[in-house]
């Protein structure tokens, strides 16, 4: 439901609504405008601001309406969850779900209000096979393409069992442009997914993860933004990537880096971790090799290789903690 | 509130005064709170009529035909003793003290953790006066006071859920059953599989 057409629905009959206090100054007869200050200052979380909506129609029409002033907006939510059940979360019911609301012409219509897509406890969803088979019918069918940023969230690192969710979920967000998709285990084919099926795709989140390869991302000409901290990364070319004097061509993310402005890959190391840290040579030829466009980039070089690019490439951001 | 007592404050602090001009700040009942310029002129609405009478005077000398020093009188009709009482203190305390600037979106519930204790402990008050300060703030255009009640009121909010801010603040849920789902529903659709 958008706020235009809800308003005249929720519109209240009274202008303010009180309890046997009449005469005395209460909140709701402040005026609109002291009531939006006081408003503007929440918003810390969107759970804070839905409450807000949630009190009375007189705060709800100042909280959707434009023009009280509010500073902050509302970004509608498509959560998933797991159904309490057992077994764990099935992503079958999902598509099954999904193809019945968007067959549905009311629903599918409030399905573009949507923004942002939160799948919670995503290692409970258990492990289904077929489910694309379901999946490539469902993808004709769904399209949810008002939804611009995702984020998962998981206690622990995310088993294989929860990607085929993932997968389900690439494929209906063809506008996605945000995603967060922190601890999860080996999570590359989920990378060339997303990097395939949400062409838009600007910013990945992907802290916390295990055996990652950066090359997965290839498909992602858009990719502006990559935090990618305590990960370890596959590399294949181990030594070309710390080569400071050969294989100038090969240097950490030269498949994928050619839009992207800011980097974090503080904490970084190989794949398997026993293999320790990546090392300041590679993290050196990295900022050497970078396209022009980077401006940002954090990693765990040290004070003194720090000192050293920042004369060679003043362009580059290259904080130190 | 004793309103003699109020008058003595100010009146004291304004003996005190290095700028040794006073303004007579006069309230809705018509009490008179003398206070520094320097204190008057952190409200823009003083400071603005403040400036139309200068310009009004602009040929008169400082004094009276007996030497006496004149004193200015603002009228705030809408501004009552209690309230204006606490303006005054408020001023006095930001001009030795200034606020620090409260940052959007509040960072805590306690607004010992947003501005300094000075602050906190001064908006610790019963939420009608609380309310008029605002109102107060507002009509006298003194921003950070503003800025300050406002926030004090959003910290009221922050963190409860709409039942707790209808305890709060004695707000009657005019949403039915329905209406409340379909807000819920605007906001955040679940999913469950």
């Amino acid at each position: 439901m958008s706020s235009s057409s809800s308003s005249s629905l929720l519109r209240p009959k009274k202008k303010m609504r009180r309890d046997n206090n009449e005469g005395i100054l209460t909140l709701l007869d402040l005026p609109i405008s002291l009531l939006a200050h006081i408003f503007n200052h929440l918003g810390k979380t969107q759970e804070e601001l839905m409450n807000l909506t949630l009190v009375s129609k007189q705060v709800y029409e100042i909280c959707k309406n434009e023009r009280t002033g509010i500073e902050w907006k509302i970004i509608p939510v498509f959560e998933i969850s797991v159904l309490q059940q057992e077994g764990g979360g099935s992503t079958r019911t999902l598509v099954k779900n999904m193809i019945t609301h968007s067959l549905n012409r009311k629903t599918a219509k409030k399905f573009r209000n949507y923004h942002h897509m939160l799948v919670k406890d995503l290692h409970k969803f258990s492990s289904e096979d077929n489910v694309f088979s379901g999946t490539s019918y469902a993808t004709d069918i769904v399209h949810m393409e008002g939804i611009t940023s995702l984020c998962t969230t998981s206690s622990k690192l995310v088993p294989y069992s929860g990607y085929s969710l993932l997968r389900v979920v690439a494929h209906m967000l063809p506008k996605l442009r945000e995603a967060s998709l922190s601890n999860m285990y080996e999570i590359n084919s989920i990378l060339q997914y997303f990097s395939v099926k949400c062409p838009l795709l600007e910013k990945v989140t992907s802290n916390n993860n295990v055996g990652v390869d950066p090359t997965m991302m290839r498909s992602s000409h858009n990719l502006k933004e990559l935090y990618m901290d305590n990960t370890s990364f596959i590399c294949y070319e181990k030594e070309h990537l710390a080569d400071l004097t050969n294989h100038p061509d090969i240097f950490l993310f030269h498949q994928c880096c050619k839009s992207l402005e800011r980097i974090s890959i503080q904490n970084a190391k190989y794949y398997p971790p026993s293999q320790g840290k990546l090392s300041q040579e590679s993290l050196i030829k990295f900022v050497r090799n970078a396209p022009p466009n980077l401006r940002w980039f954090r990693s765990d070089l040290s004070i003194s290789n720090i000192l050293m690019l920042r004369k060679e490439r003043p362009g580059i951001e290259l904080p130190f903690y | 509130m004793d309103v003699e007592d109020s008058k003595e404050t100010a009146a004291s602090t304004a003996d005190t005064s290095s700028s040794g001009v006073t303004i007579q700040l006069i309230s809705k009942e018509g009490d008179k709170f003398p206070v520094p310029i320097t204190v008057s002129n952190m409200s823009e609405l003083v400071k603005s009529m403040m400036d139309d009478k200068d310009d009004d005077d602009d040929d008169d000398d400082d004094e009276d035909d007996d030497g006496k020093e004149k004193i200015t009188e603002i009228p705030l009709p809408n501004v009552k003793s209690e309230v204006l009482k606490k303006v005054i203190e408020f001023c006095e305390h930001h001009l030795a003290e200034p606020m620090t600037e409260i940052e959007k979106p509040l960072k805590s519930q306690n607004m010992a953790d947003v501005v300094q204790k000075w602050y906190a402990d001064f908006v610790d008050l019963e939420q009608v006066l609380l309310f008029e300060l605002i109102l107060a703030a507002n009509y006298m255009d003194i921003k950070p006071l503003l800025d300050l009640t406002c926030a004090t009121v959003a910290s009221m909010i922050k963190g409860k859920t709409p039942d707790e801010i209808r305890a709060t603040f004695n707000i009657t849920n005019d949403f039915s059953p329905e209406e409340e789902a379909q807000v819920r529903e605007e906001n955040k659709w679940c999913e469950e599989a």
